[in-house]
């Protein structure tokens, strides 16, 4: 498959003694948006570091519209704009310096990276604070900004990494809006995050990767399916009574968030659940089924909860 | 918030586009520019202005008579030994900028494009190399005022200066080295402040060579930082200079090719 897409089998990427990746293995379409969602250390950080050539892969192959990231390194950074974890941008310098200079580095004539530099300000909601530097941006202004540098000349291949840790609810709402007018452009991109409801929202295929192995992929519907069924939600008090009493009668039983959930569940169980607590005389406040959340799906994928709070350190990249 | 990122004219991106000279300067030039920018006006006044001014007085003031008394022309003497000072100090920025860039992420970025893959090296020594020429200027300017003179023409004064650069981008070689391994660019420029001393004290930076207990000598009169301050007081007072200056010259070929394996490497990891 040529065109825009990304090819990854088989990459493994060693530090020292520690495996970072190991056979990992996924595609990204022309045109899709694939998500790789695992909690930090999991190997995102380093997947995308190798697929942009900044690190070199110690087996497997990996390509980024056609070009083989070992072979052709050249080819793949024309082919690829990498938005990093960080939000590398200039601050004593405004947002419209930042912009110009990628522009000039990246051969667009002086009018040129002007032009592209005001279009993109206005794009991204920057253009009241375009002569401003950008040690004065908020959070999210900086992302934008950070990802209108990597869009400075267009690739067919877009990365982003963590677009949205650290950020304020109303910044990772403005980032998504942002992505979410990538996707509609036809973009390829690829985007990793730890955040289950990122992923979620703005990824039509998932990848989800834990300790360097992916561990499973899918559509988000596809994997909440892999969990089995669907799961049924009790609000009731005491708690350990609730507790007890289900799981005398039922599998699957957990405590998780202020609320007991018995995974696995179809109707039969809602009536199973409804009679144990009848005959407990624990008084329901609220009985229910509902699909997994993704948290519930890694958790049943991988043995343990995703586990990341938001605004947690970021992913450590390896030595 | 509309996200429309528009069109802009398709760069053929050529796999090749990275490649050339003309792309190495280029864009070497225009992080030159970027890195100058990024460099704060007071910072530099004070550290590259302000302090060689009061280091050549100071040491004229405290030791010039005493070492007249010796028969040594100390207001001679003495600056090409701040210049050396100072050219350490500017290796010490480069790798405090380069620590700096690569805790940001902007290294990361820059490596992630298609632009020649030296320009970063080209736009960091660039950078370093006018800092350099200015610690030079002032401090050459203000020797001048104190009594000291290129004596043997302008040629030899071009070398000096050219020596002295050619120097502190040896050394940078190896700070950056330090600099590229690091994400803390105050840990890396404190360490390094403690270790530059010691090569510094130990040559005949501010004494003559045999000032020095007869242990110690030979090393003092043989190691690198007194083989390039012997090669800039020959190339300011005149007399025999070939053999200095060639000695010199051996040793910052040989640092640099030390110092530029390690970098290379350096680079090629960081993230």
């Amino acid at each position: 498959m040529h065109g825009g897409g990304v090819e990854v089998e088989g990459l493994r990427k060693v530090f020292g003694k520690k495996t970072a990746l190991e056979e990992v293995s996924f595609t990204v379409e022309p045109g899709a948006v694939v998500g790789l969602l695992g909690p930090n250390g999991a190997g995102k950080t380093t997947a995308v570091n190798c697929l942009s050539t900044l690190l070199p892969l110690d087996g497997g192959r990996a390509s980024v519209a056609g070009h083989d990231v070992t072979r052709d390194p050249a080819g793949v950074r024309a082919s690829l704009a990498l938005t990093g974890q960080f939000a590398a941008v200039d601050d004593v310098l405004t947002g419209r310096q930042n912009l110009v200079l990628f522009g000039r580095l990246l051969k667009l004539d002086r009018p040129a990276a002007a032009a592209r530099a005001e279009e993109l300000l206005t794009a991204f909601g920057l253009g009241a604070a375009a002569d401003q530097p950008v040690k004065s941006y908020s959070g999210g202004m900086r992302r934008r900004l950070d990802l209108a540098a990597s869009l400075v000349v267009k690739r067919p291949v877009v990365v982003l990494d963590e677009p949205t840790t650290g950020l304020d609810p109303a910044g990772r709402q403005e980032m998504w809006d942002v992505v979410a007018g990538l996707r509609e452009e036809g973009v390829t991109l690829l985007l990793t995050t730890q955040y289950l409801e990122e992923a979620d929202r703005l990824a039509d295929r998932i990848v989800l990767i834990d300790h360097g192995r992916v561990v499973a992929e899918g559509t988000p519907g596809e994997l909440k399916k892999r969990v089995g069924g669907q799961v049924c939600e009790v609000v009731a008090e005491p708690r350990e009574q609730v507790l007890r009493t289900l799981r005398e009668r039922l599998e699957g039983v957990e405590e998780s968030g202020g609320t007991v959930t018995v995974r696995g569940a179809d109707s039969d169980t809602l009536a199973e659940v409804v009679a144990a607590l009848r005959e407990a005389g624990i008084e329901a406040d609220d009985i229910r089924l509902r699909r997994p959340t993704l948290d519930e799906v890694f958790f049943a994928l991988t043995g343990h909860r995703s586990g990341q709070r938001r605004g947690e350190e970021r992913e450590e990249v390896g030595s | 918030m509309t996200a429309s990122t528009g069109t802009v004219p398709a760069t053929g991106a050529a796999p090749s586009s990275e490649a050339g000279l003309a792309n190495l300067f280029g864009q070497g030039l225009l992080l030159a520019g970027r890195n100058i920018r990024l460099t704060s006006a007071a910072d530099t006044v004070s550290t590259m202005v302000v302090f060689p001014v009061i280091f050549v007085f100071g040491f004229l003031a405290l030791f010039g008579n005493l070492l007249r008394t010796h028969g040594v022309d100390y207001a001679q003497f003495l600056p090409p030994a701040i210049v050396v000072q100072w050219m350490f100090s500017v290796a010490i920025g480069a790798a405090f900028a380069f620590a700096a860039d690569r805790r940001s992420g902007m290294l990361a970025r820059y490596r992630s494009l298609a632009i020649s893959r030296g320009a970063v090296v080209v736009g960091r020594m660039a950078a370093d190399s006018l800092r350099a020429l200015l610690a030079i200027a002032v401090i050459v300017a203000t020797g001048y005022v104190a009594g000291f003179r290129f004596q043997a023409g302008p040629l030899a004064a071009l070398g000096f200066v050219a020596l002295a650069v050619a120097f502190a981008l040896a050394v940078s070689a190896g700070t950056s080295a330090l600099g590229l391994v690091s994400r803390d660019p105050e840990t890396v420029s404190a360490t390094l402040h403690v270790l530059y001393l010691p090569p510094l004290m130990v040559s005949s930076a501010f004494v003559p060579a045999d000032a020095f207990p007869a242990w110690i000598e030979p090393f003092v009169r043989h190691q690198p930082v007194t083989a390039v301050l012997d090669a800039l007081r020959a190339l300011a007072e005149g007399g025999p200079t070939a053999g200095p200056v060639l000695k010199a010259v051996v040793w910052l070929a040989g640092l640099l090719a030390v110092f530029s394996i390690a970098a290379v490497q350096a680079f090629r990891r960081a993230t």
